[in-house]
């Protein structure tokens, strides 16, 4: 039994032990919410209606509310509203995709990152949201923390090294520098900016469109529109400007008086607004010396703008550009040197032979920017014709200075001489007072009516076809040209009946590699010849060039030089009353 | 493309040096051939046997270098002597003439072919 007394006193005591409890959770909460104040990451609470409950300094300060109870009044959805939220693939986020509130909903959460643009600023922020749920009396989900961390930095960083590895590939990876750049420019779109586009400078400081890429491919039709309208580059500003001083520009806030002022008149202002332009930056595509075009990267729809940091890491993927472009320029340039140079060194046709149909072809390597060691000629001394066909040990320069020492000493001294063995050693005794080891086969025939006369000096022999498929070797191997003075060389006469065809050819026909490391060698020829031996010479000549294309792998190795003619018998007035059926084909384009 | 196999080895013993060759001995080979070549004849042999019996391929490249060391041997007063090679690659000799001038020999120890 108590006394009345001593209820009193309990009840007082309880009173009391409430009152220090609720002062103590009271100051717990004080110092709770000072601590999560403190925190770096913005940390938010969610309950019923998805409103937003609590929110510490940063989240307060992130979604620009002055005070929790703000907040706690505010439409939650309307907090969403001055931002554009998307994933990392572009794809618009809502309320009901956030973790807390799919928690809420009494589903499962995985943390999500996302992209928010602040729509007024242009601010953009990649942001993980990591949701727990806070369970209820009864068990039930009735608020959801959510931990909201900051990996802009470490997104952009992310993305940026992706990119510049990505396109550092693009770039290394083909001579086309047009194809490269297009490649590059989708690539920009729509991580980096929405818009990319890459203009070079052509040889008159032109502009020359290469690249403009959106992410939305019926958005492209308005740039192509929008050339329509392009005058020449003024040196005082935008693009112009770049280009003229090679120095970056950057418009962060593109106003509609800007656009005004820019447009040449209504259609022009229109399409530009359309455009949506917000943000625009131009840099150089630089060398050493000079600008050799720009990147421009314009933010429009996502309402993305540009940062200081932005230009640059455009700079950086300009300059890449930049360098391919010029590797690929001095490629081409060497390239056509050598092809220019090479065609000097091969007649530029055949001439009409009386009696003779004749065809040639000379491929140089594949995938190859020097000039190549094989050669072959034809010409007149008096009534009868010369062919020389040739190989010269090496490539570029030396070799082009060989083949046309030897090219042109074979015609001076055939003026003299037409006799091959006697053609070939004036050619040897040339060679040989070249350093060091100047090598050259060479193939010296000298065509008289129906007698063909031919010396060897280490080429591979003439191959006779016969119009019944017979094929045999003429004439007889002699030492190659500049290795030892004064080789006697042997010449043999042969009579050639109508029909019969003569091919000579070059080794990178009989070496040319097949799978396994096999060469194409004599045997696949003399086989192949044997089916087309009637055909006329430049069907023998591109059935030939389709055997060693289906034969090969990989890119041609080595030059190829292959002639071919036949015998009609016709004789001059034959000739003279007939097409010329003289043909060299593709001399040197690839 | 993708490189042929060439193998190269080298020996010396008294005044003999002998290199054995092995696969396809060409423009990305002949080099190594050179070089090998080189530093053997540092040690002045009076004889250099190269062995060219198990060559699958030689090009223009690889001749060269041959004929090179022909004429090096002719200038210098050694004996230069090559193991002969099998048909198909004798062929390629044959065609550039060199078979008349390179002195070949049936294996590596052989004197002068009978």
């Amino acid at each position: 039994m108590s006394e009345p007394g001593e209820r009193g006193a309990l009840a007082r005591e309880r009173e009391q032990v409430l009152r220090e409890l609720r002062e103590a959770l009271s100051g717990s909460e004080q110092r709770l919410a000072v601590t999560l104040d403190a925190l770096g990451e913005a940390i938010t609470i969610r309950g019923e209606g998805d409103r937003l409950m609590y929110a510490n300094k940063a989240a307060l300060e992130r979604m620009g509310v002055g005070s929790v109870a703000e907040l706690r009044k505010a439409d939650p959805r309307a907090l969403l509203d001055p931002y554009l939220i998307t994933t990392e693939d572009g794809r618009e986020i809502h309320i009901e995709d956030l973790p807390s509130a799919r928690l809420l909903r009494g589903e499962d959460a995985e943390p999500l990152l996302m992209r928010t643009v602040h729509r007024a600023s242009g601010e953009e922020r990649w942001v993980l949201l990591k949701a727990t749920p806070v369970p209820g009396p009864h068990g039930e989900v009735d608020s959801a923390v959510t931990i909201i961390e900051d990996l802009t930095v470490e997104h952009r960083a992310a993305v940026r090294s992706r990119f510049l590895a990505r396109a550092g590939q693009l770039l290394a990876s083909s001579l086309d520098y047009e194809q490269t750049l297009r490649n590059v420019a989708s690539l920009a779109v729509p991580q980096i900016a929405d818009w990319c586009s890459i203009d070079l400078l052509d040889e008159h400081g032109g502009r020359e469109p290469v690249a403009i890429a959106h992410s939305d491919p019926a958005r492209l039709a308005i740039a192509e529109r929008l050339r329509e309208f392009e005058g020449e580059l003024d040196p005082t500003r935008g693009l112009g400007r770049v280009m003229a001083t090679g120095e970056s520009q950057l418009y962060g806030e593109i106003s509609d008086e800007l656009l005004v002022s820019a447009a040449s008149g209504p259609e022009h202002l229109e399409l530009l607004r359309a455009v949506g332009i917000r943000a625009v930056l131009i840099v150089p595509l630089r060398v050493p010396g000079r600008t050799v075009g720009a990147l421009t990267l314009v933010q429009s729809e996502s309402s993305r703008s540009f940062e200081e940091e932005d230009v640059a890491f455009a700079e950086q993927i300009a300059t890449r550009a930049a360098l391919a472009v010029e590797n690929a320029r001095l490629y081409r340039e060497r390239s056509e040197m050598a092809h220019t140079l090479q065609r000097s060194l091969l007649p530029d046709e055949l001439p009409a032979v009386p009696g003779w149909e004749v065809a040639a072809l000379y491929r140089p390597a594949g995938e190859n920017s020097e000039v190549g060691g094989d050669f072959y000629d034809i010409w007149p001394i008096a009534d009868d014709w010369m062919v020389l066909i040739g190989d010269v040990t090496g490539k570029g320069v030396g070799a082009a200075s060989l083949t046309s020492l030897a090219r042109h000493t074979a015609a001076t001294a055939s003026e003299f001489d037409p006799r091959p063995a006697r053609v070939l050693a004036r050619v040897d005794a040339a060679l040989q007072r070249r350093p060091p080891l100047a090598l050259c086969t060479a193939l010296c025939m000298r065509l008289k009516g129906d007698v063909v006369t031919v010396a060897s000096a280490g080429h591979p022999l003439p191959l006779r076809l016969s119009p019944q498929g017979q094929v045999s070797e003429i004439g007889r191997y002699g030492l190659l040209l500049g290795a030892e003075a004064d080789a006697q060389r042997v010449e043999d006469a042969v009579q050639m009946r109508p029909g019969e065809s003569l091919v000579v050819l070059t080794d990178g026909v009989t070496d040319a590699l097949g799978a396994g490391r096999e060469r194409y060698g004599e045997e696949r020829l003399r086989e192949r010849l044997e089916e087309i031996c009637d055909e006329p010479p430049l069907v023998v000549l591109q059935r030939i060039i389709d055997s060693l294309e289906n034969f090969q792998v990989g890119p041609q190795a080595d030059d190829t030089a292959i002639l071919v003619a036949r015998y009609s018998g016709a004789g001059q007035e034959g000739v003279a009353q007939q097409e010329p059926q003289t043909a060299a084909v593709g001399a040197a384009d690839g | 493309m993708e490189a042929g196999s060439f193998e190269i080895r080298g020996e010396q013993e008294g005044g003999q040096a002998r290199l054995s060759l092995g696969g396809e001995l060409d423009l990305a080979s002949a080099p190594r051939l050179q070089r090998s070549a080189e530093k053997l004849l540092e040690g002045e042999p009076r004889r250099l046997v190269v062995d060219i019996s198990d060559l699958s391929f030689i090009d223009s490249s690889g001749l060269r270098v041959l004929i090179g060391l022909h004429e090096r041997a002719l200038r210098e007063g050694w004996e230069f002597r090559v193991v002969r090679p099998p048909e198909q690659v004798l062929k390629i000799f044959q065609i550039s003439g060199i078979d008349q001038h390179l002195r070949f020999i049936d294996a590596p120890g052989a004197e002068e072919p009978a």
